[in-house]
């Protein structure tokens, strides 16, 4: 499997690079080409990420994988009382690997060198804990960002996946204000929406995602969504027996008021200590309400001037 | 560098949620404030002409040019706030009415083309270039518009409260009380312009603010309650301190200060404005 994997890498390699498409030229076929349609793909089995925190190491691979593969530029240094300097996701961080520190009370203070005594600060007690936990774009089934583009930038791929045409958004800031999740952000560069494509450009090469790929402990898993959700079932239950009663599964199911997401996470703790929601919604849930509030609103105030006209214009 | 372990577990706790919208600063808040104020006026003119044809006639020749110009000043506005402007013709790619920004972009622009030619003729009208009563393909335009402007309103508020941004993504009422504002915004700006050219209007537009003031108090107390009913979790320093001044008052006792208010506040308003008509006719 990995030596095929590895042979399909070098394979894509090789081949000569694909031609893109002409660049239009003139007002005119500029604007043609916003509305041209391609060939819509014929439909493939939904993949997706299955990420089991309970095997990261945070070693920051799949941050650095994203960045190469999919071309985004680093981070400026920013120091934070953590490990973890990326933050949150961005237009141009589509990884951010969370470190949450599990200590328990303040550790006492520790002597220094030349004063550290390296024998008895391994024998100590080992105390608490630290918890890791890649995140990135959940490509949710009934993704508010999608229904949110005005524009159709955001689509769902042939693969059930969520992915931004950089060339057909406008920048409008829906999908950013929509997604739950704090995953969709708009660049400060060129004005636009950006966020992960579960290496699109890979799947279509039938390799899997550059995270996935450089996971060195197998905690991010690529695969047919229905697979990676019974394999996740199945460690859940391990874990379960081997004594974490709070490991659970975050987004292989639907929630109350949410879809289920084709990225979704085995979790140790309760989704809000790794900042995810616990039961979150849909914003689209309020579409018709709120529309229907509206128009009632409109609807009774325009009585109300017709009848003031009716009654007072004689 | 060591783990500092100062608070236990410390996670992502305040991280939970949306990246903050980037509709910030005066021009989400022009682009409200134009958007109503020009639909309003179009939808007030032209109300009071098809109920009251003689009293509102005169008042079309000023409003549909207005509301003309109010609603592309108000587009242009929103072009300028795009991430990328040279862009905008990509939003006709797609309609999907169920994404409210697809919505308002394509009733606002059908809205605009009908009423191209009734603003037209409203500025030629009043300029003394075009006949005073409206010729038939004009009212038909008109009457086309009207129908494009109620999703051309309705989509404003949707906007804001079908996001997952903190306060807006509870507030339930947004899309009424705007819709309502709208109307109401319309009917004071059409009055000093009644007034000033002295038509006939003046008075049921005097009289119609009234009741669409208590609407529009009704509607925001709404808002209001629904927003305190929902609100609570991960909200900023601002917003907490509003919810908390906010939780002085109790649903019943709040409801109790804007029926105080509008009774104390639109007899005020209304009785200076029956002063002013009778004023007015004394001097006609």
């Amino acid at each position: 499997m990995a030596s095929s994997a590895r042979s399909r890498e070098l394979e894509v390699a090789a081949l000569p690079p694909a031609e893109g498409p002409e660049r239009p030229r003139g007002l005119l076929a500029l604007v043609r080409q916003g509305f041209a349609r391609g060939e819509r793909p014929e439909m493939r089995p939904a993949v997706g990420l299955f990420t089991d925190v309970s095997i990261c190491i945070g070693c920051k691979a799949c941050e650095v994988a994203c960045k190469e593969w999919n071309l985004l530029p680093s981070n400026p240094p920013e120091w934070r009382e953590s490990y973890d300097n990326t933050g949150s996701l961005s237009a141009t961080s589509w990884r951010h690997v969370k470190f949450v520190e599990d200590f328990g009370a303040p550790l006492p203070p520790r002597p220094v060198l030349p004063d550290m005594d390296l024998t008895a600060l391994l024998a100590e007690a080992k105390e608490g804990k630290w918890h890791f936990m890649s995140d990135s774009c959940k490509h949710c089934v009934e993704a508010p960002c999608n229904l949110a583009c005005p524009t159709g930038a955001m689509i769902h791929t042939e693969y059930s996946t969520v992915i931004v045409q950089p060339d057909v958004c406008t920048g409008c800031g829906a999908c950013t204000s929509a997604c739950p999740f704090g995953v969709v952000a708009q660049s400060p560069h060129d004005g636009h929406a950006h966020k992960c494509v579960l290496c699109y450009d890979r799947l279509r090469d039938d390799l899997q995602p550059a995270c996935a790929k450089a996971c060195p402990t197998g905690s991010i898993r690529f695969g047919a969504i229905e697979e990676l959700r019974a394999e996740a079932r199945a460690r859940v239950e391990a874990l379960h027996a081997r004594g974490f009663g709070k490991a659970r599964l975050w987004g292989a199911e639907r929630f109350a008021a949410y879809s289920e997401a084709h990225a979704f996470y085995l979790l140790l703790e309760e989704p809000e200590m790794y900042g995810l929601p616990s039961n979150p919604v849909n914003p689209w849930g309020h579409l018709a309400g709120d529309y229907a509030r509206g128009a009632i609103g409109l609807i009774l105030a325009l009585a109300l001037v017709a009848g003031a006209v009716w009654s007072f214009a004689g | 560098m060591s783990p500092s372990a100062t608070d236990a577990p410390r996670g992502y706790q305040e991280q939970v949620g949306a990246h903050p919208s980037p509709w910030e600063g005066i021009v989400p808040a022009l682009d409200v404030f134009l958007h109503d104020l020009g639909l309003g006026i179009f939808l007030v003119a032209t109300v009071g002409w098809l109920v009251s044809p003689a009293r509102f006639a005169g008042l079309l020749r000023i409003g549909w040019p207005a509301a003309f110009l109010i609603v592309c000043v108000d587009m242009l506005l929103l072009l300028w706030d795009l991430g990328d402007w040279t862009r905008f013709f990509h939003m006709f790619r797609v309609f999907k009415p169920g994404t409210p920004m697809s919505l308002g972009v394509w009733s606002l622009s059908a809205f605009l083309g009908a009423l191209t030619f009734p603003a037209l003729w409203g500025a030629l009208a009043t300029l003394g270039l075009a006949r005073a009563g409206a010729p038939l393909a004009v009212r038909a335009l008109a009457l086309l518009a009207l129908p494009l402007a109620i999703p051309a309103v309705v989509y404003k508020g949707a906007v804001f409260s079908i996001t997952s941004q903190p306060g807006w993504r509870d507030a339930r009422w947004t899309s009424a009380a705007f819709g309502v504002s709208a109307v109401l915004l319309g009917a004071t700006a059409l009055l000093p312009i009644a007034a000033a050219s002295g038509f006939t209007s003046t008075g049921v537009l005097w009289r119609m603010t009234a009741p669409l003031l208590l609407l529009d108090s009704a509607v925001q107390a709404a808002w209001e309650v629904e927003l305190r009913r929902r609100r609570g979790r991960a909200l900023p320093l601002v917003a907490r301190v509003a919810a908390f001044l906010l939780s002085l008052l109790s649903p019943p006792t709040l409801l109790a200060a804007v029926a105080v208010a509008a009774l104390v506040h639109v007899p005020a308003v209304y009785s200076r404005l029956l002063f002013f008509e009778r004023q007015r006719r004394r001097q006609d």
